[in-house]
């Protein structure tokens, strides 16, 4: 009877460990991901200098698509202040709002804009609007799998996949990747589809964006975060998802898409996002809680100095997003009054 | 021991301590269970104040009536800002005017076009932009609003320092307000308006829009000779160093129908995306123009909105998102239409308009409509006056006020933060505070369908937020529900068989010793958390079945089988190995197992060839799940299986053995046993054949399982869920049943076993029924649990709220829902306040399961202790 017990106890124990092994199996295949990319930061960022003495915490809660870019960051800054610590939480960019407006946090990643009911909040606390800035630039991107022989879709394909509105314009709805045009297997399998859950902002914009404001359809499996959306792409072979290009994997490929009305689709590459060609570039957003005409104290002053250094801006490009051009930076800098005097 | 000491005979007092310790824990057991009860009750409690405010109607203040320095020309535009401290206004002589909103006094003014007569402005809805038509036939777009900074300490006044909170103050040519924090916000005009661009002719501008689309912003003018100018405007270039920039502007015009009595359209609007226009007549006609190509407008639709001729248009206005029409006319109706994909397209391009919301009617016309700038709420005004604040989705009126004066209200204005109401007459201005409340939830809105924006029907939908301003929210409780609901049927489904089998095996025909290993190791089964469970099912599980599913499907077959037909070999075994062999049955029947799992491997793919072949002749059954091709009757044959295997084994029981016993019953056991084959044998294919029977008549009835019982495969689907949520349900159930079964008193085991019973006959015609009620009460334990699971529908269910039955696809339970959603939504917003509807909803199922099992449980306790 004890060895019975023993036993199955044993295969519960087993069946942990395979859990927990197999979830660092996905953060190994996430960390390969790094590999070097092609891209550099603006020569115009400055350096970043350290200034005296700076402790306190860096508590951060909003975006899953800024997560890691968070961490590495916060990683980042402490090699300069080791007395600082950190606190990174990523559920959504629904989350940073309230976060900010409670005071649980002095940092908001947004990968979208704040709703004016967002603001409004903040406003009707603070009696000032909270600061958006932009610290980095990101290709949100349609993923597919490895194997897929997609080659490029116009945005309206991409409404009529995921949206049942349809309000890109497209006068068919389209189901299967026969719909797209492919052949032989894979002509009548339906497109698997993946996204994010509602309270992140990647679910917001790529409302807003590729389905034109128009709804998802229901059958888009939401995931609670953008990793999950690339996991679940890389193991369906029929799947479809979107999320921010930073959470690429080997086992997922970016689709090549084209704007309404452009002459040819575009990859999601950093010259494609600046110059707008890429119909899904965006800017990611980090929020603070300014108050207008003052000084930030020193903490978030050195911390948004050191994102927006060339410093920073090189974890950026680590993390598999894009960096933001020195006049971005600088605009950005100047809209919590660290501007050039 | 007694006997020994006969000295404590005669002590009849209970010792001290042992008292005390009764009273203690009769205290404590009492405190423990009260203190659960008001445990369950604040939790309760707490649930329903939460939802409480959501029901709470919206509030209106008094009117406040401020006179205003309006001048003789037509005011074409006014905005307010959103502390409603500041209003700016345009009117027809090309006038911009900054006003205080407090004494009606004008702060600024300019006029930037000099003297050309203003026709038409249009505000862009959602920034400050506006496009201006004049008198010459010529269009700006530019900026017009406020702009909002604060005060340096070092700039402060004496008239300032003396401000009180709440209160404005002139200065400059801006207002400063004191903010409750103690800042201090100035506001001043913000009009900056680009380049005339000519419209294409002289003719006078009669109407304009303006929108941002996807590629830039677009804008349409009408001209008094009735054509229909539609252009965009792209930057080209723009120059870093002095900031210039460089536009280009392409367009396209058409001539619209020239109609009686009155030629020209007295509407105008461009949709939010700028790729349709809106031309709507007094008498309700409207055409709906493709916009989206600009070298070729077209009139795609046309229809009109009153189908009565008595009334008339008085109000066109698009709601938030400008894709919502709003038409008002003379009668005091105001009705919602938007473009639908219907099945039927009255549009040449496959879109139809559609009336799908009549707001409450008033008695007087509707002269002015504005909506609110961030919800689905519209404000409307009246020709006797009469102000009225409407929720579109819901259909509610929120509120209602009337001025005093009782003059048309001209215009009304929603203010930008939905908490006030501004209306402008002859007389002036009046102004309402406003507190909506949560005007999107009703009970009608939570669990009936309704009609949203875009969707051909009222429809039952979860979705609760987006990343805009225009997002309408959806919140449909019966998707979760649903989902639940499915979640914990196919749970059952998967669990309750073999969980109360399990039981009756263990409790009656497994050797104690056996048997003490084997309960404690399921029971060990409940300690696997249900996220170990739900990673398993959802990351490796799922992927599983989805490249072996017809195996997959098939185990639910041939593991049944292969243990029946394990037992009747068992059976053919010659008596003395079988005496000999005794003690390895078990054994023998868990060889079984791997039988029905490779004999799976082998038959799932022969059905798939025989039944599920596609035109090219491959077996596809993923393909044949698309309804594209292939009949109903495979698919009938295969779920009809189990169907037509009970009716045939309820034939075998009740009409073939009593027969085949009056003349078996003298036979050898080994003949008996060949026999009982051949019965299985006979009937497995009679199963067979009634199955294909049945199918072949429910296909030619035209039915189809595809579409509502099975459907399209997606790979996190009910099927992996219903597997591991039955592994999670199993355990409870079993020890619950095991136990039910186990309080059955032995001697009516004996009893029946005395009568010459087997023991299969004991356990099914005497243990079982005297157990029922606690069997019922595991499974409603079971029922409670699987209601409630969380982790394993979380990340394998795919999370998609869609109600079908679908056993092939995912669903979203409430409680999956609630762990996705509840860190989002900031406290108290309508959404965290829905949240908690699906917590009270959830704690209300499980609540009510719970309770009836404990019900049942505690009676059958009182039965079993009568006997």
């Amino acid at each position: 009877m004890f060895s019975a017990r023993w036993i199955t106890g044993m295969a519960a124990i087993a069946a942990f460990a395979f859990a927990i092994s197999a979830g660092s199996a996905a953060d190994q295949k996430k960390a390969e991901k790094e590999q070097p990319r092609p891209v550099s930061v603006d020569p115009k960022l400055q350096e970043y200098k350290e200034t005296g003495e700076v402790s306190g915490g860096i508590k951060s809660v909003g975006s899953d698509t800024m997560n890691n870019l968070m961490a590495l960051w916060g990683e980042g800054f402490k090699k300069h202040y080791p007395a600082v610590t950190t606190e990174i939480e990523g559920k959504g960019s629904n989350t940073a709002p309230p976060a900010l407006i409670k005071g649980t946090s002095n940092f908001g990643p947004m990968s979208r804009e704040m709703k004016k009911a967002e603001i409004g909040d903040f406003e009707a606390k603070f009696g000032y609007k909270p600061t958006g800035l932009r610290v980095a630039v990101d290709t949100l991107a349609v993923f597919v799998n490895k194997d897929c022989p997609v080659k490029e879709l116009t945005l309206e394909q991409v409404d009529a996949i995921f949206s049942k509105n349809r309000k890109g314009g497209a006068e068919k709805e389209i189901k299967t990747w026969g719909d797209l045009g492919l052949t032989g297997e894979w002509a009548d399998k339906p497109i698997s589809l993946y996204g994010r859950n509602s309270e992140s902002g990647t679910y917001g914009f790529f409302k807003e964006h590729a389905l034109f404001g128009g709804d998802y359809k229901d059958s888009v499996k939401e995931q609670v975060g953008s990793a999950a959306v690339v996991e679940a792409v890389g193991k369906d072979k029929y799947a479809m998802g979107y999320s921010g290009i930073g959470y690429k994997t080997e086992d997922v490929r970016a689709v090549p898409l084209k704007a309404k009305g452009a002459e040819k689709a575009f990859e999601a590459t950093k010259e494609n996002a600046y110059n707008g060609d890429y119909p899904l570039s965006r800017a990611l957003f980090l929020y603070v809680n300014y108050k207008p005409n003052s000084d930030l104290d020193a903490l978030r002053r050195e911390f948004i100095k050191f994102v927006l250094s060339k410093e920073g801006q090189e974890i950026v490009i680590k993390d598999g997003y894009y960096p933001v051009p020195s006049t971005m930076a600088e605009a950005s800098l100047k809209s919590v009054g660290l501007g050039k005097k | 021991m007694m006997a020994l000491q006969p000295r404590n005979t005669r002590r009849l007092k209970t010792r001290w301590t042992v008292r005390a310790a009764e009273v203690i824990s009769k205290l404590v057991i009492t405190a423990g269970g009260l203190f659960t009860i008001v445990a369950v009750l604040t939790v309760c409690v707490f649930l329903i104040l939460t939802i409480l405010p959501l029901f709470k109607s919206a509030k209106i203040g008094h009117e406040l009536q401020t006179s205003m320095a309006l001048p003789p020309s037509a005011l074409l535009y006014f905005k307010v800002d959103e502390y409603q401290t500041t209003a700016c206004a345009m009117f027809a002589d090309g006038e911009v005017r900054l006003y205080c909103l407090e004494d009606g006094s004008v702060l600024d003014s300019a006029r930037p076009f000099e003297d050309a007569e203003v026709c038409a402005v249009s505000s862009l809805g959602k920034d400050d932009g506006v496009a201006i038509g004049f008198a010459d036939g010529s269009l700006r777009i530019g900026k017009l609003g406020f702009v909002s900074s604060f005060v340096k300490d070092e700039d402060l006044n004496e008239s300032l320092r003396e401000l009180v909170p709440g209160k404005a103050v002139k200065f400059g040519k801006g207002l400063v307000t004191l903010t409750p924090q103690g800042l201090y916000r100035l506001a001043i005009l913000d009009a900056e308006f680009g380049d005339a661009i000519p419209s294409g002719s002289a003719a006078r501008v009669v109407h304009v829009d303006y929108t941002t689309g996807p590629a830039g912003p677009v804008f349409c003018a009408l001209t008094d000779d009735g054509v229909l100018y539609v252009k965009t405007r792209k930057l080209i270039r723009k120059n870093e160093v002095t900031g210039e920039e460089v536009y280009k502007i392409t367009g396209g015009k058409l001539q619209l129908p020239s109609r009686e009595p009155d030629a020209l359209p007295q509407f105008l609007l461009l949709s939010g995306l700028g790729d349709s226009a809106y031309a709507a007549w007094t008498d309700g006609e409207l055409l709906r123009i493709r916009t989206s190509n600009l070298d070729r407008l077209q009139v795609v639709e046309e229809l009109n909105l009153l189908e009565d001729s008595q009334a008339k248009l008085t109000a066109f206005q698009f709601l938030n998102g400008k894709t919502t029409l709003m038409a008002g006319d003379s009668l005091g109706r105001l009705r919602a239409w938007f473009t639908t994909h219907a099945t039927v397209a009255r549009g040449d391009d496959g879109l139809s308009l559609t009336m799908a919301h009549t707001l409450p009617a008033a008695d007087s016309p509707v002269v002015s409509l504005s909506p609110s700038s961030r919800t689905r709420m519209l404000a409307a005004g009246y020709a006797d006056g009469t102000m009225r604040a409407f929720q579109v989705t819901t259909e509610q009126l929120l509120a209602q006020s009337r001025t005093e004066d009782a003059k048309p209200l001209d215009h009304i204005i929603m203010a930008p933060g939905d908490d006030g109401i501004l209306a402008i007459n002859t007389q002036g201005l009046s102004r309402w505070s406003f507190n909506p409340a949560y005007p999107e939830v009703t009970m009608r809105t939570l669990f009936l369908p309704v009609w949203y924006e875009g969707a051909a029907r009222p429809e039952n939908v979860w979705q609760s937020s987006g990343g805009e301003d225009a997002f309408e929210p959806k919140f449909g409780m019966m998707p979760l529900i649903f989902g639940t609901c499915k979640a914990t049927l196919y749970a059952m489904l998967m669990g309750v068989p073999l969980a109360l089998l399990a039981a009756v095996y263990t409790s009656e025909f497994m050797h104690p010793r056996v048997r003490a290993i084997v309960k404690p190791s399921i029971e060990l089964m409940a300690s696997l958390p249900s996220v170990v469970l739900g990673f398993l099912a959802g990351l490796i599980f799922a992927p599983f079945v989805e490249s072996h599913l017809t195996a997959a499907l098939a185990v639910l077959l041939t593991m049944p089988l292969s243990f029946v037909i394990g037992g009747h070999l068992w059976q053919l075994l010659p008596e003395s190995r079988r005496i000999v062999l005794g003690r390895w049955r078990l054994l023998f029947i868990c060889f079984c197992l791997p039988v029905g799992i490779v004999s799976a491997l082998v038959v799932g793919p022969v059905v798939e060839k025989l039944l599920f072949r596609d035109p090219s002749g491959t077996p596809n059954f993923r393909g044949w799940l698309e309804r594209n091709w292939g009949s109903a009757v495979s698919g009938w044959v295969v779920l009809l299986l189990p169907v037509c295997a009970a009716i045939i084994v309820f034939f075998i029981a009740n009409s073939v053995n009593p027969r085949l016993d009056t003349f078996s019953r003298f036979w050898s056991r080994r003949r008996n046993a060949w026999l009982a084959l051949a019965k299985f044998l006979v009937g497995a294919l009679a199963t067979l054949l009634l199955s294909f029977c049945l199918a072949q008549g429910l296909a030619a009835f035209g039915l189809d399982p595809r579409g509502s019982l099975v459907g399209t495969y997606v790979q996190k689907n009910s099927l992996v869920v219903g597997f591991a949520m039955g592994f999670a349900i199993i355990p409870i159930i079993y020890t619950i049943a095991d136990d039910a079964l186990s309080a059955v008193p032995a001697h009516l085991r004996s009893a029946s076993l005395g009568c010459g019973a087997t023991t299969w006959q004991t356990a099914i015609r005497v243990v079982v029924p005297t157990a029922a009620s606690g069997l019922f009460s595991a499974v409603m334990i079971g029922l409670g649990r699987a209601v409630g699971e969380t982790m394993i529908v979380l990340m394998a269910a795919g999370g998609t709220p869609i109600m079908e039955l679908n056993i092939f696809n995912g669903f979203r339970t409430l409680s999956a829902n609630l762990a996705t959603e509840i860190m989002g939504p900031p406290e108290g917003s309508t959404h965290y306040r829905v949240l908690f509807v699906a917590a009270l909803l959830l704690f209300g199922m499980t609540f009510f399961v719970n309770t009836l099992a404990e019900a049942v449980r505690l009676r059958f306790r009182k039965r079993a202790l009568q006997l």
